[in-house]
C-alpha cells in the first residue's frame, strides 16, 4: 500500500513536471509512448503538423507486417476504472477504407480489451495529427496494460504516439487530492434497501490538506436527489471516507454521482459514477456472457472489467453436467454435458459470488436437453420420462463420446465434438416439477439471478412413452396453451423462493412475422428476457435499415408483452471496421432492445453507460411507441427517427416524449466498411404539443463521448423548434410535458 | 452455439411421426402432413404479414400465399429421414385464376432430385384446393424435405399443406438388389476368437469387457446417431475382417445403425458359423426398429413385429436361469436380481429359453445356419426400490454372460 502511495505521489509529481515543459498545456495523459522509440526504424520526422514527437512512426505500403508493442509493466499504476486510450496519427489517405491498423490492447492476465483494425477513413481527415480515442474499462488496479500496433498495409500513415487518459479526469491536472472511489460497491443494486455508498478521498501530497467535497445524486433528468457537502481535513498521504446516503425510497433506473473536490474556491478534481436500482436487470443493462467456471484467479478482475464497462448482466453457459437434470450436482468436480469442459463447483460459486460481488447480475444456462452422461444417466433411471425416438437436436448420441466423458478424457470428448442429447417428456408433470427443483436447488447453490431457459416449455414432443402409451391419457388439444400454462406454473415455483429472479429463452431466429403464440406470450411476461439470434445473423446482404427494423420490431413485440428483448448483435461487431461497430450498440438501444454478448473488449462502454443511466427512456413497458399521426415529433434532418418515438406518463400528469434521433450509416449494407461517422450538429427537431399539454422542458442526451443531457431552449409551449446540438452515432430527445392548466412546472 | 433455431424447424412435425406398430403382414405405411408456413421475410413496421394469412379453406385455418405484393414466398424446410421406398409427396394448392400461365408454385422433394413447376392454368378450377402428386423412390435413408415456392405474378396463390405417403417400403434384399450386392459366401475361419463389441448408449451396464476377458482380442465399434439417423463408428468394412472375431455382441444397436450392407454381411457372418449376442435396451429390437430389416429379425431367435416392445415389470421381476443353463458360476448368490424394464417378445420354433422372468422368456437362444444368436430381452432401464437388486449390479451377471457368450461363440 505504501509503496503504491508512493509511487502515486511520484507520479503525480512527474505529471506536473511533464504538465510544466509540456508545450500543449496540461496535459491528462497517465502515460505516453512515443512510437518512434519502439520501432527504431521507418522513423521521419515530423514537420509541424501537431505531432507530439519530434519523430513519428512513418507506415507506408511495403512495410506491413511492422509491429509496435508494448508489454512492459509500466501502469500498474493506473486503478481500476475508465480510461480512453489515445492514438495520435494523421492518415495520408483518407479515402481508402482497406484497414491499415490492427490495434490489440490488453489487460494482462486478465481479457483482451479491444482488438480491432483501422481503416484511414476512421480518422478525421484534417490533414495534420489528430487524436483517434478509444474507450477502455481496465479491471483491476494493480494490473499492466499492454499493446499491440500493427502495420496492416493499404495506405501511408505515420503515428505519433500513444497515450492513456482517465475518463473521468479529463482535461484536467493530476491532482494532488483525488476523488479515488465513487458510489456504492454493486452496479445494480435492489430496489427498496438501503444502498450504501462512499466517496473516499485521498491525499497524495507530503502536507496537510484542507478541501471541500461536494456530492450530488442526480436522476431521471436533472432531477437532483440530494446533495451532500463536507470539509475535510487530510494529513500527508491520507485517505478519507465519506459516507453518502443510501436510502432511494424504492425508487428504480439509474443514479448519477457527480463529485466535486474544491480547495480555497479552486477545483481539484471532480469524478462522475453511474449505478442502477432495478430489480430487474433488463431495465438498465446490456447482455454479457463469461465461463466464470474455470478462471478463478481473474474472476474477480472480469467482474470488475464488466462493471467499469457498464455491463450489468452476465450469462453463464454450458457449466452443468447436465442442463436440464443437473443444475446443482452433487460433486465437486465435473465435465460439462453439452460446453465439454471441466468445472469445480467451488471456482464457480467464487466466480459467480465476484461477479454479484460487484453488483452484476448473474444468469444461468438451462436447456430442454439431457446431456453428457448425467442427462443420459437420468434418462435411463427415468425411461418412461424420456423421449427416445426424437430426431436432430434432443436425439442425438455418440456413444464414444459419452464413453470419453464417463472416462474423464475430456480431449477425447472434444476431438469427437458433436452433440449428445435426450429429451425430457416436458408434458409430464413429474417432469415440470424436476424442472422447477433443480432451477431452485441451483439457485440455492449458485446465487444466480436469472435463467436463459432454452426450448422451455416444449409439451408439444413426445405424445407417447418408452411403453408405447399415451402419458398423460389426455394430451393437451392446445399444445401452445398447454406450453404457456407450464412456462407459467414453473415461474411460480421458484418466484415463491426468488420473487426477483428472471427468466428467459433464447427464441432462436424468431422475429417471425406470425403473432406472438401464448408460450412466447408467457415467456415475455412479467419481465422475460427473450434473446433473439436472428436480429444479428445479417447476411453480406443485408443492411443497416433491416437490421434496424428487426431491432424495433423484436423489441416492441416483447415490450408489449411485458418482456424485454434481448438481441444478438455482437456476432458482427468482428467483421465491423471501428466505424461501423457503434451502430450494433446504438440500434439496438434506439429501438429499446439489449446487447447480447456485450463485452468490454467492445470498446461500447459510453453506450452500456448511457442505458444503465437513462435505462427509463429505453426499457420502460410502460412507454408507448407513437406512430404516425400520433408522434408529435417532425424533422427533416438526415436521421433515422420515425421508429423511435415514444411517450411515458409519469406522476403528476408529467409527460415525457422521447426521440430517438439515429444517423444513417454511410452505406446500405452491413458488409460495406464506411468512413469516419462525423457527427451532425443543430439539426432542428418540431414538437407540436398533444392537445391539452404545454411543453415544461425538454432536453438532448448523448452517450459520447459520457452520458451526458443538455437543456434544450424553446420558445413557444404548444409547438416548440427544438435545436438538438450533436447528433453522432445516436442521441435521445425527450420533451416534457403537463396539461395546459396544470398549476405549475417540476 | 445455440439449437434453437434449427431445432425449430422440424419441431411440429414430431407430434407427427408415425406410430410404428402395426402388425407385421399388413404393414400400416406412415405418412407425414406439413402445414406449409412461408419463412420469415423482414417486414416494415406496422405491416401485415401478408404471406402467412388465415384461409378458411385451408386444413389447419392458415395458409401460406403468394401474390404480387408478397413477392417470392419460400416454405420452411422440414426435413426428415425416410427410410427406402417409394414415396408421394402431394401438395395441396389453390390459385385464383386457373387460365393464367403464370408459372406460380415450384413444388420440390429435395434430396430426392425430384420437382416440378406448376402453372396457374394446370389447376382444375381456380379458387379450390387441388393436390398435386410428385412420386419419388429413395434406395437408402435419406433426409428429406418438401419445400414450397411460391412465384409472384398477378395469379394469387395459397400452398395448404404437404403430405408425404410411404407407398411401399423397400426390404433389405430390395434394396440390396438395387445396390447391386452381391451376397458372399462365408464360413467362420477355425482360428477366429475374440469378441467385437458394438456399444450402444448403455453398453457399460452389460458388463461386457469383464464377462468376454478370456474370449481373446476385444474389438470395439459404437454407435453414434446424428440428424439422417444411427450409424456405427469402426464396424469392419469387411467379412474377412468380421470374422476375425468369434462373437459379435449388439448391445442396444438401432437396425438403421447397420447399413444393408452391413446387416449382410452379419447375416453372413452368422450363417457362416458366426455367434451373435443381441443384447437389449431403448434402442433395440421394436424400439429399434429391428422389424423393419428382414435380415436382422430373421436372425434373431424372436419374433419382432412392432416398434413399442418394452413393458414395465411392476413390480420387476426375478430372473429364473432356465435348469439346463445353470453352472456353477452362473447360479450366482442365493438372491437372484430382478428386470424393471424388457422387451416381450415371442419365441420362433426351436428358440431355447436360458433364463426366464416372471414366466415369461428373457434371454433366448436360437439358431441361424450355422451359428448362434441370443437375444437378452432385459433392458438396462429403470431404478430398484428397496432391497432388491437390478441384473446389473448383481454379482452373478458377468458370469452368466460369459457362460451365454461361450454358448454363443460355439465354445460349449
Amino acid at each position: 500500500m505504501i509503496v503504491k502511495r508512493i509511487a502515486r505521489t511520484l507520479l503525480c509529481t512527474c505529471s506536473l513536471l511533464s504538465l510544466a515543459v509540456s508545450a500543449q498545456g496540461a496535459d491528462p495523459r497517465l502515460w505516453r509512448f512515443p512510437l518512434y522509440e519502439l520501432v527504431k526504424q521507418n522513423t521521419e520526422e515530423s514537420i509541424d503538423e501537431g505531432a507530439d514527437n519530434v519523430y513519428v512512426w512513418a507506415c507506408k505500403p511495403g512495410m506491413q507486417g511492422e509491429t509496435s508493442a508494448n508489454a512492459s509493466t509500466l501502469h500498474t499504476i493506473a486503478p481500476a476504472g475508465g480510461y480512453e486510450l489515445v492514438l495520435r496519427v494523421k492518415p495520408l489517405d483518407f479515402h481508402r477504407l482497406d484497414p491499415v491498423l490492427r490495434l490489440i490492447v490488453r489487460e494482462d492476465g486478465v481479457a483482451t480489451l479491444a482488438d480491432i483494425t483501422l481503416a484511414p477513413t476512421d480518422f478525421e481527415p484534417s490533414g495534420r495529427f489528430v487524436d483517434w480515442r478509444l474507450p477502455l474499462a481496465k479491471s483491476l488496479d494493480d494490473s499492466s496494460l499492454s499493446w499491440t500496433l500493427s502495420y496492416l498495409g493499404h495506405a501511408s500513415i505515420s503515428v505519433d504516439e500513444m497515450g492513456l487518459v482517465p475518463v473521468h479526469r479529463q482535461g484536467d491536472a493530476w491532482p494532488e487530492v483525488e476523488i479515488m472511489r465513487l458510489g456504492p460497491a454493486g452496479l445494480v443494486n435492489n430496489s427498496g434497501i438501503a444502498i450504501p455508498a462512499e466517496a473516499v478521498v485521498t491525499n497524495h501530497t507530503l502536507e496537510r490538506q484542507s478541501v471541500a467535497l461536494s456530492v450530488r445524486a442526480e436522476v431521471g433528468i436533472d432531477e437532483s436527489l440530494w446533495h451532500v457537502r463536507r470539509a475535510l481535513d487530510l494529513e500527508p498521504l491520507d485517505t478519507t471516507r465519506v459516507e453518502l446516503p443510501s436510502d432511494y425510497q424504492g425508487r428504480q433506473w439509474g443514479v448519477g454521482l457527480h463529485a466535486e473536490l474544491s480547495r480555497d474556491g479552486q477545483l481539484l478534481d471532480r469524478r462522475s459514477e453511474l449505478f442502477a436500482i432495478a430489480d430487474n436487470f433488463n431495465l438498465v443493462s446490456q447482455f454479457g456472457a463469461a465461463s466464470l467456471d474455470n478462471d478463478v484467479e481473474h474472476a474477480p478482475g472480469l467482474a470488475v472489467g464488466y462493471r467499469t464497462a457498464g455491463i450489468g448482466a452476465l450469462e453463464v453457459d454450458f457449466w452443468a453436467p447436465c442442463d436440464f437434470s443437473r443444475l446443482a450436482p452433487a460433486e465437486d468436480e465435473w465435465i460439462s454435458g453439452q460446453g465439454l469442459r471441466r468445472v469445480r463447483k467451488v471456482n464457480l460459486q467464487q466466480g459467480i459470488a465476484a461477479v454479484r460481488g460487484q453488483g452484476l447480475r448473474v444468469l444461468t444456462y438451462g436447456d430442454m436437453w439431457l446431456c453428457g452422461p448425467a442427462g443420459f444417466e437420468w434418462a435411463r433411471r427415468h425411461p418412461q420420462q424420456t423421449i427416445w425416438d426424437h430426431s436432430w437436436y434432443g436425439g442425438e448420441y455418440d456413444v464414444d463420446q459419452l464413453d470419453a466423458l464417463r472416462a474423464g478424457n475430456l480431449k477425447q470428448s472434444r476431438q469427437i465434438g458433436g452433440w449428445t442429447a435426450l429429451t425430457p417428456r416436458l408434458i409430464d408433470p413429474a417432469v415440470q416439477r424436476l424442472e422447477a427443483e433443480q432451477i431452485v436447488a441451483s439457485v440455492q447453490m449458485f446465487g444466480w439471478d436469472g435463467i436463459r431457459y432454452d426450448n422451455n416449455g416444449l409439451v408439444a414432443i413426445g405424445g407417447k412413452d418408452l411403453l408405447g402409451r399415451d402419458r398423460p391419457p389426455d394430451p393437451p388439444d392446445d399444445t401452445d396453451q398447454a406450453s404457456a400454462d407450464m412456462i407459467r406454473r414453473l415461474r411460480r415455483q421458484v418466484a415463491a423462493r426468488y420473487p426477483r429472479f428472471v427468466f428467459g429463452d433464447n427464441t432462436g431466429g424468431r422475429f417471425a412475422t406470425k403473432p406472438p403464440d401464448a408460450k412466447w406470450r408467457a415467456e415475455a411476461a412479467d419481465g422475460g428476457l427473450i434473446m433473439e439470434e436472428g436480429v444479428g445473423q445479417l447476411s453480406a446482404e443485408g443492411d443497416w435499415s433491416e437490421m434496424a427494423r428487426r431491432a424495433v420490431l423484436t423489441a416492441r413485440t416483447a415490450k408489449a408483452c411485458g418482456g424485454y428483448q434481448v438481441d444478438i448483435v455482437t456476432t458482427l461487431i468482428p467483421k465491423l471496421n471501428w466505424s461501423a461497430r457503434p451502430y450494433c450498440y446504438a440500434l439496438e438501444l434506439a429501438a429499446g432492445a439489449h446487447v447480447a454478448y456485450a463485452a468490454p473488449e467492445h470498446a461500447m462502454r459510453p453506450f452500456c453507460l448511457f442505458a444503465l443511466r437513462y435505462g427509463e427512456l429505453l426499457y420502460d413497458l410502460g412507454a408507448r411507441p407513437l406512430e404516425g399521426d400520433e408522434n408529435p415529433f417532425q424533422t427533416f434532418a438526415a436521421a433515422w427517427w420515425k421508429d423511435y418515438a415514444t411517450r411515458r406518463d409519469l406522476p403528476g400528469g408529467r409527460r415525457q416524449y422521447i426521440l430517438g434521433l439515429v444517423q444513417p450509416p454511410p452505406v446500405k449494407r452491413v458488409s460495406d466498411a464506411f468512413p469516419l461517422v462525423k457527427p451532425l450538429n443543430n439539426l432542428p427537431v418540431r414538437f407540436r404539443s398533444p392537445a391539452g399539454e404545454r411543453i415544461t422542458r425538454a432536453w438532448a442526451l448523448e452517450p459520447e463521448p459520457q452520458p451526458r443531457s443538455q437543456r434544450l431552449q424553446f420558445e413557444a409551449a404548444t409547438t416548440a423548434q427544438l435545436i438538438v446540438p450533436r447528433l453522432h452515432y445516436w442521441t435521445v430527445l425527450v420533451v416534457e410535458t403537463l396539461p395546459q392548466h396544470a398549476d405549475r412546472s417540476p | 452455439m445455440n439449437r434453437r433455431a434449427i431445432f425449430r424447424a422440424p419441431l411440429t412435425l414430431l407430434m407427427l411421426l408415425p406410430v410404428l406398430g402395426a402388425a407385421p403382414a399388413v404393414e400400416e405405411l406412415p405418412h407425414w402432413t406439413d402445414e406449409v408456413e412461408a419463412m420469415f421475410r423482414s417486414l416494415p413496421l406496422g405491416a401485415v404479414d401478408l404471406s402467412n394469412v388465415a384461409d378458411a379453406d385451408a386444413s389447419g385455418g392458415r395458409a401460406a400465399k403468394v401474390s404480387r405484393q408478397t413477392g417470392y414466398v419460400n416454405s420452411w424446410h422440414n426435413y426428415r429421414t425416410l427410410s427406402p421406398g417409394d414415396y408421394r409427396a402431394t401438395f395441396r394448392l389453390k390459385v385464383s385464376d386457373n387460365t393464367s400461365p403464370q408459372p406460380i408454385f415450384w413444388l420440390i422433394v429435395e434430396n430426392a432430385n425430384v420437382d416440378r413447376r406448376l402453372r396457374a392454368n394446370e389447376f382444375a378450377a381456380a379458387g379450390k384446393y387441388q393436390d398435386f402428386d410428385l412420386p419419388f423412390s429413395i434406395t437408402r435413408p435419406t433426409l428429406v424435405s418438401t419445400p414450397v415456392r411460391g412465384l409472384p405474378g398477378d395469379v394469387e396463390g395459397w400452398a395448404d399443406r404437404v403430405t408425404i405417403t410411404m407407398l411401399r417400403r423397400y426390404g433389405d434384399r430390395q434394396q440390396l438388389r438395387l445396390l447391386g450386392y452381391q451376397t458372399a459366401k462365408f464360413t467362420l475361419p477355425a482360428d477366429a476368437s475374440g469378441v467385437l463389441l458394438v456399444r450402444g448408449v448403455y453398453h457399460e451396464f452389460w458388463h461386457a469387457d469383464e464377462a468376454f476377458k478370456a474370449f481373446g482380442p476385444q474389438t470395439s465399434s459404437a454407435v453414434f446417431a446424428v440428424q439422417v439417423g444411427p450409424a456405427l463408428r469402426g464396424f469392419p468394412e469387411s467379412l474377412e475382417a468380421l470374422g476375425r472375431s468369434r462373437l459379435v455382441v449388439l448391445a442396444d444397436v438401432p437396425a438403421a445403425a447397420l447399413t444393408v450392407q452391413q446387416r449382410a454381411m452379419l447375416e453372413a457372418y452368422v450363417e457362416g458359423g458366426g455367434g451373435l449376442l443381441v443384447l437389449g435396451g431403448p434402442y433395440v429390437f421394436g424400439l429399434g426398429d429391428w422389424h423393419t430389416s428382414e435380415i436382422l429379425a430373421g436372425l434373431l431367435p424372436v419374433v419382432t413385429e412392432q416398434h413399442y416392445d418394452v413393458v414395465e415389470c411392476d413390480p420387476p421381476q426375478r430372473l429364473e436361469i432356465a435348469p439346463a443353463w445353470k453352472t456353477g458360476q452362473a447360479a450366482g448368490p442365493a438372491t437372484m436380481p430382478v428386470v424393471i424394464f424388457r422387451h416381450r417378445l415371442r419365441l420362433k420354433p426351436g428358440a431355447e429359453v436360458m433364463v426366464s422372468a416372471g414366466g415369461e422368456p428373457l434371454i433366448v437362444a436360437g439358431k441361424a445356419g450355422r451359428g448362434r444368436v441370443v437375444a437378452v430381452l432385459a433392458t438396462p432401464l429403470g431404478e430398484v426400490a428397496g432391497d432388491e437388486t437390478a441384473w446389473w449390479d448383481w454379482p452373478g451377471w458377468p458370469g452368466l454372460l460369459t457362460h451365454i457368450g461361450e454358448w454363443a461363440s460355439g465354445k460349449k
